[in-house]
């Protein structure tokens, strides 16, 4: 298996069989909706994914991703709020966050269109956990350079075969079982 | 009348963005209002909204946007997806200088360390 840069990705050398598989990271750039006009990663994922739906592509985005994507999105939010309002970490934290009802009408509104962008995009899958991914995360550790969810969603994956992955995930780039596209 | 489905066939991504900008740009700042018709486009994303109509909120002002930009047909995915870029610019705009560039900081990544 191999890394691809998308600058040189090129979806005819991919089998129509073949499914693409969003890494969190891709999601966030692509679907987060922040005020990024400019940015280069949004810009670029954003493009190479269109290429891939234009020619009816399967692309598959796992539940484990988009909810590592909303926990994401939270902490992005609740640091703006700190921002916003002048105010530290220490004296207001993430717990104090989640129950100011306000802000959580804000970040409920936020997560919903998020969601909708993506289930409107692309197939979504049911991620599975099993204790035995668990123990074995933990029990392969020094064979790969995953955090728990990635370790778990490239297990299920590649159990389904044929699949390519797109991620800015530096960790997916150690693994010789997967092909990778990455900006 | 601007018909997007004539440029593009989804409001998805940075090129969908910057293909139906080359139609919209010259007529910004012509005084007429700029009406653009979203029949038929199925598939959105706020990057798109970002990139192709709100940045003018953060040229010109919300009340100035508003004047300048009539948006139709938009389906109810495209409505939530235009709002959510529509508030995210309008949040942007008010910002100084410096606030700009602080949440673009704090923005740019996804940490997932």
């Amino acid at each position: 298996m191999g890394i691809v840069r998308a600058a040189d990705f090129d979806l005819s050398k991919y089998s129509e069989e073949t499914t693409f598989i969003l890494d969190t990271n891709i999601l966030y750039f692509v679907h987060s909706g922040y005020y990024l006009p400019t940015d280069p990663k949004c810009i670029c994922y954003s493009n190479l994914i269109q290429n891939i739906m234009s020619n009816g592509r399967t692309i598959i985005v796992s539940s484990l991703n988009v909810q590592e994507l909303l926990f994401g999105i939270e902490g992005k939010e609740y640091m703006r709020y700190l921002s916003a309002n002048g105010i530290s970490k220490n004296s207001y934290s993430k717990k104090d966050y989640r129950k100011n009802l306000a802000e959580r009408q804000n970040l409920k509104a936020k997560l919903k269109t998020v969601i909708t962008e993506i289930s409107t995009a692309y197939t979504l899958a049911d991620g599975q956990i099993n204790c035995g991914q668990v123990y074995n995360y933990a029990d392969q550790l020094e064979t790969h350079c995953y955090d728990p969810i990635d370790y778990i969603l490239v297990d299920n994956m590649l159990a389904q075969g044929n699949v390519v992955f797109i991620s800015d995930d530096t960790d997916f780039q150690f693994d010789n079982r997967i092909e990778l596209i990455t900006a | 009348m601007i018909r997007a489905s004539e440029y593009i066939k989804t409001g998805f991504s940075a090129n969908d963005a910057e293909c139906l900008g080359t139609i919209i740009e010259p007529m910004v700042g012509h005084g007429e209002k700029i009406q653009i018709d979203f029949s038929n486009i199925k598939i959105f994303t706020t990057l798109f909204f970002n990139i192709a109509l709100t940045k003018y909120i953060v040229q010109f002002g919300p009340q100035k946007y508003e004047e300048m930009f009539e948006i139709l047909n938009l389906s109810e995915v495209g409505q939530s997806t235009y709002q959510h870029s529509f508030d995210n610019a309008v949040e942007y705009y008010k910002l100084s200088a410096a606030q700009k560039s602080e949440q673009t900081a704090l923005l740019s990544d996804f940490d997932e360390d």
